[in-house]
């Protein structure tokens, strides 16, 4: 009990030391920035104000107004012409400043002296693309192709214009490219499965839902925008029922909570199916006319599944199934937003399939403030002129060679005829945010040559040969979609960049500069052109007619506009399936190796020695890598935990605050215990996010185990990230 | 490191004021003091108050602007605080000027109105304390504990100086500064208790009080070892000569600074989530 | 009549997102480890037997009777007729005094400039009809400011569970209170 006091008390001069080292580079900032500024915008030499978008791997892809005061931006908020971003920025949205002008930014070239030593040496771009084009027109020499030249892109930066990375390579030849995608591919499968491919309702047309069920997701912290539309939902009479193993501060707001049983979503969807089915409380006509299969899947069901079945499998009595079924099938209309962290099992995908037909026996499909909400890429009807690059003549391999994204590290020492002795590694930190990060990092030792495009010296930087400064989104033109609502947003280039920083695009130029400076003909990208031009040259007729624009002068004044037509996914029934209906029964997912209809999938099971599974789920002041490192946020937080349940801590005599090692087969890590009762005896909760100076990533205890689906949409499985066994003891 | 000028300023300044009291208290009652001595001790107050008063002032974010801490009076301790010890600092030195022949009277006087002056600055210290916002100090003890400082430092302190200079015996010191240990011991304990099954922070501030070391060697050097000094001669009606005096002072100074900056350092404030 | 301007803190809404205190920040670009609105975790059974995650968002309580001001030895602080409290930096010396005086922990030191700094309530924003940066920011609209002299307080607490005893000093911070949820759990 004293060791608390202890750790708790408040000592009486707040005196508190100034976070935010610089990282170890060798340079100082420019920009001395001065606290409780006064000044008033009439006071300051020119003031602007420009519109940004916030191009991270978000659903909210805000729309930002950025206040410039001098060249030097002075505030951010959300722009209040989007209905969406309502004028308001999330905690990551408001710390932008400090993601440009932090002293922790990489704003020259560098060269490290000896990977992984921290000797970086700052170079010039020319010696940056020299060295780069040599060890390309090498590779191509000794091994007659591009091939062990590998790309491992991803979401850091969503902004169009940055295909332009994927681009780089496509100009040089044909190359090695980690394919699929980590977060959300099971659920992209199952959706395509069973509507053609993911179209969600606009997320403003929320509000009208009478009945909206959060499917293991967590908006509260992960799409905050949303979250006030589901409290608007709530004020017009929609009940809200939160589904997650984890009551997390989304589910503390719902009208009912229940803690399912982690990986059995779809063991509930079916004994709701089987309520539905025994009472009678299907939508017959919709089904006959829109869906394919639905006489098999009530044949399954009702062969197969039991409310009491379920109950026992998913830990929720079969009184609360029975009821949540009834409340379900009877609103009208009643919605489902399916969360990605929901899909991150092994059964991930069946599990959507079976959430989605209970959608579609209940003829909530096609309707205002119905549906079974995932994502959509509607709205990304962009030309890809930054991507789009043919190899040159006479370029060796054939094709493109793919490898497993979700499975990098193991994909990257595997490959063979030729091997991979180059990365180049841009929008993605597989040393953070990769399983398996010890096979990732002896990825790394072999090769010969890395290159990274980033911001901050992280922990992939950090194994790298040369870092390529690049811009943010202030420092550069481009245009940016959302995977979740509906609006295009202008991102304008803000500031003039700092230090040597280049956008993607520009790096690609450079690149291809120097490549044909010393081989002619090696690289196919453009030399120079104009960023502004390129983001117009991104933009075709068909998508001005979806925003109702007439031209890029009428989007650009504009800034930010939202698609004036099909924003109730699947109102018309146009379903993309082979039979272009929805279809319970797929014979699609019967080629990928499923059942054909959305059957139940057992659960991983828990090995004995390692009793936990260990969630790792996104932190609230980080995108997965970003945000957390910025001094700004580490002044609210600045230290990972591990979250247990009250029950477990008294079993074992923890108490908050002590050092907690979680380990299994795999490795480990050591973190604080923070006890609470939020979470259910046999999890533990550790979130994901890199902690600058800490030595913390729960990766090392993540294993690459594939979800069951993702491989005909993104080309590979996803990875069962929560489906990770850990055992704990006291440190 | 903003606490330790407070502990200096703080202890040093009621050693003052103590000092001064004594030395006015020892001619009001008819004892004869050498001018020599007199200015001697006087002088060496007056530094002691100036060396505290610098001390204090290094505690602040901008000690040049300490003058503007004047202003204000009719709400803020610490500005009365200021005020005292300014006004004490001048009674110091307008009383050091009446060292002279036949200015006894005067000097009496001087030193009546600098004793208050110094005991209110002293109980105006205190009430900085008196805050709701620190529940373990929300009541007399600030005011108690420093007024106790200044009885327990001042008289030894003086007895050591004269005894040094051999002016006069002082035949009760030890039996005073006995009786001034016993209170000191009695009101921690009171004040101890009271916080201990008091509020969450109450507790948890006599919580840190046990729990640090430096609360066990004030026991010992603050009070046991003088404790067990004074007891001795005053049992043995012996005098104390100028070194056992001043090892005793030495030791109960090293108390009052433990004991000073445990009173900063183990408070627990009321918080957000206590 | 006079205003008498205080925070409205909904617990119901807030779901502890923390965009609050850096839409704070990033308005007026102040230093890193300074933090003028603060999100807090509350106690998870403070206002249920079940547990849930409930967040308190607090700046400065613009107090009726404020200690800070009451405590400080330079007339550092003025208390607006609207009610607004402000600390006038140059008038500061870092004396701390205010620090020790707030129930709340609201003042805080910051060493560059051994100067105290603390909430304003953003008047120069209120004085030009537009709310404080920290209202404005808030994706949930779960803050606002009140003008408790012609906004009925019905269904509003003055206190509380872990904020400091508001009589204290008279804070005109209003709270709502997260209302319960039904919870169906597998623990026992």
């Amino acid at each position: 009990m004293s060791e608390q006091w202890k750790i708790s008390r408040r000592s009486f001069v707040k005196g508190t030391a100034a976070a935010g080292a610089l990282a170890g580079v060798g340079y100082t900032t420019d920009f001395g920035f001065k606290g409780l500024k006064e000044v008033s915008a009439e006071n300051a030499g020119v003031t602007e104000v420009f519109r940004n978008a916030c191009p991270r791997n978000c659903y909210d892809t805000c729309a930002i107004l950025t206040t410039v005061e001098d060249g030097v931006i002075t505030r951010v908020s959300g722009n209040p012409d989007n209905s969406y971003t309502r004028g308001k920025l999330c905690v990551k949205g408001n710390s932008y400043t400090r993601t440009v002008y932090s002293p922790d930014r990489i704003l020259y070239p560098m060269r490290q002296k000896g990977r992984g030593t921290g000797n970086w040496e700052r170079i010039s771009w020319d010696e940056a693309f020299t060295e780069i084009a040599e060890n390309i027109l090498k590779i191509k020499e000794t091994y007659g192709s591009t091939l062990p030249i590998c790309l491992d892109k991803y979401s850091g930066n969503f902004d169009v214009m940055h295909y332009g990375i994927e681009g780089t390579l496509s100009s040089i030849g044909y190359t090695t490219r980690a394919t699929g995608t980590p977060c959300w591919p099971a659920g992209i499968d199952a959706q395509t499965f069973d509507f053609g491919t993911i179209v969600n309702n606009d997320p403003e047309d929320m509000v009208n839902s009478k009945f909206l069920i959060l499917w293991g997701v967590n908006p509260a912290w992960c799409s905050v925008h949303s979250m006030y539309l589901i409290e608007e939902a709530k004020k017009r009479g929609c009940k809200i029922v939160a589904i997650d193993p984890i009551l997390t501060a989304t589910a503390s707001k719902a009208d009912m909570y229940i803690q399912i049983k982690p990986s059995t979503d779809g063991a509930l969807a079916l004994g709701m199916a089987r309520y539905i089915l025994d009472n009678e409380l299907y939508d017959g006509d919709w089904m006959a006319q829109n869906s394919k299969g639905y006489e098999e899947f009530f044949g399954y069901v009702k062969n197969n599944i039991t409310v009491e079945w379920a109950a026992e499998k998913t830990g929720i009595p079969v009184a609360v199934i029975e009821q949540l079924a009834y409340e379900y099938a009877t609103a009208e209309p009643a919605n489902i937003w399916i969360g990605y962290g929901m899909q991150r099992h092994t059964n991930g995908g069946t599990n959507v399939r079976a959430i989605d037909a209970l959608a579609a026996i209940t003829g909530n499909i096609g309707k205002t403030g119905g549906g079974a909400q995932y994502a959509q890429l509607e709205t990304w009807a962009f030309n890809y002129h930054a991507m789009i690059f043919n190899p040159p003549e006479g370029s060796q391999g054939g094709a493109d060679r793919p490898i497993n994204m979700n499975n990098f590290g193991a994909d990257v020492l595997a490959a063979n005829d030729p091997p991979i002795k180059m990365m180049w590694l841009a929008c993605r930190n597989p040393i953070a945010q990769d399983p398996e990060t010890s096979v990732v990092k002896k990825a790394f030792e072999a090769m010969d040559f890395i290159v990274t495009a980033d911001l901050y010296m992280n922990e992939t930087v950090k194994l790298s040969d040369i870092v390529l400064p690049v811009t943010t989104p202030f420092e550069s033109p481009g245009l940016n979609a959302s995977y979740w609502h509906y609006w295009l947003n202008i991102n304008e280039q803000a500031v003039k960049p700092l230090g040597e920083t280049k956008n993607d695009v520009e790096i690609a130029m450079g690149l291809s500069a120097k490549l044909n400076e010393l081989s002619p003909g090696s690289c196919t990208y453009p030399t120079s052109g104009d960023l502004d031009e390129w983001v117009e040259k991104e933009c075709n007729s068909g998508l001005y007619k979806m925003f109702g624009v007439k031209d890029y002068k009428e989007l650009k004044q504009k800034g930010t506009v939202k698609a004036v037509s099909n924003l109730v996914a699947w109102e018309k029934g146009d379903f993309r399936t082979p039979s272009g209906k929805y279809e319970f029964y797929s014979e699609e997912a019967e080629s990928y190796g499923h059942h054909p209809l959305p059957v139940y999938v057992e659960e991983m099971a828990t090995p004995k020695e390692y009793p936990f599974r260990c969630f790792t789920p996104h932190w609230k002041l980080n995108i997965h890598s970003q945000f957390q490192n910025l001094d700004w946020m580490e002044a609210i937080n600045n230290k990972p935990f591990i979250e247990i349940h009250p029950k477990v801590a008294e079993r074992m005599d923890i108490k908050n605050g002590d050092s907690i090692k979680m380990y299994n087969d795999l490795g480990y890590i050591v973190v604080p215990a923070k006890i609470t009762g939020t979470i259910s005896e046999d999890i533990v909760v550790v979130y994901e996010a890199w902690y600058k100076d800490k030595n913390f990533n729960v990766n090392y205890t993540t294993k690459a185990i594939p979800a069951d689906m993702g491989a005909k949409a993104t080309g590979m499985p996803g990875i069962a990230f929560h489906d990770n066994f850990v055992n704990i003891v006291k440190a | 490191m903003g606490e330790l000028s407070l502990v200096l300023f703080t202890v040093i300044s009621q050693l003052a004021v103590g000092a001064f009291v004594t030395l006015w208290m020892l001619e009001a009652l008819g004892k004869k003091i050498s001018i020599e001595t007199g200015k001697m001790l006087t002088i060496s107050i007056l530094g002691i108050t100036a060396i505290g008063l610098v001390i204090s002032l290094t505690h602040l974010g901008h000690p040049f602007k300490a003058y503007m801490a004047l202003t204000n009076v009719g709400n803020s301790w610490l500005s009365r605080e200021v005020i005292m010890f300014s006004l004490f600092f001048a009674a110091i030195l307008i009383y050091f000027l009446q060292w002279k022949d036949g200015m006894q009277n005067t000097r009496k006087l001087i030193g009546l109105v600098g004793a208050i002056i110094g005991t209110v600055g002293v109980i105006f210290s205190g009430m900085i304390y008196v805050l709701p916002a620190m529940p373990a100090w929300n009541n007399f003890s600030p005011v108690i504990f420093f007024l106790i400082t200044a009885l327990l430092l001042g008289p030894v302190y003086v007895s050591s100086v004269l005894v040094w200079r051999k002016e006069m015996q002082l035949p009760n010191i030890a039996v005073l500064a006995l009786v001034a240990i016993i209170i000191s011991i009695l009101a921690s304990l009171l004040h101890l208790s009271t916080i201990s099954s008091g509020s969450i922070a109450q507790s948890m501030t006599a919580t840190n009080m046990l729990a640090s070391s430096v609360f066990w060697l004030r026991i010992v050097i603050g009070w046991v070892i003088p404790l067990a000094i004074f007891a001795h001669y005053a049992y043995h009606k012996q005098q104390m000569n100028a070194s056992i005096l001043v090892t005793a002072f030495v030791m109960l100074l090293a108390g009052e600074f433990m004991a000073r900056e445990l009173f900063y350092s183990t408070v627990v404030a009321l918080q957000i989530g206590l | 009549m006079a205003k008498k301007l205080g925070f409205l803190v909904n617990s119901d809404r807030c779901v502890g997102c923390h965009s609050c205190e850096m839409a704070c920040k990033n308005y007026h670009q102040y230093d890193a480890e300074i933090r003028w609105r603060k999100v807090y975790a509350v106690n998870e059974v403070a206002h249920s037997s079940v547990p849930v995650r409930q967040y308190l968002s607090l700046a400065c309580n613009h107090c009726e009777d404020p200690a800070c001001m009451k405590a400080c030895p330079v007339r550092a602080y003025e208390k607006r007729e609207d009610g607004i409290v402000i600390h006038h930096h140059d008038r500061c010396i870092g004396c701390k005094m205010c620090i020790m005086a707030c129930p709340y922990n609201v003042p805080e030191f910051n060493p560059k400039y051994k100067k105290v700094e603390k909430c304003h309530m953003c008047y120069e924003r209120i004085d030009k009809g537009e709310k404080p940066a920290c209202v404005a920011g808030c994706p949930m609209d779960a803050i606002d400011v009140i003008d408790l002299n012609s906004t009925s307080e019905f269904g509003l607490d003055k206190e509380y569970v872990g904020f400091p005893d508001s009589t204290i000093t008279n804070s005109t911070t209003r709270f709502i209170k997260p209302s319960g949820l039904l919870q169906v759990r597998r623990d026992k």
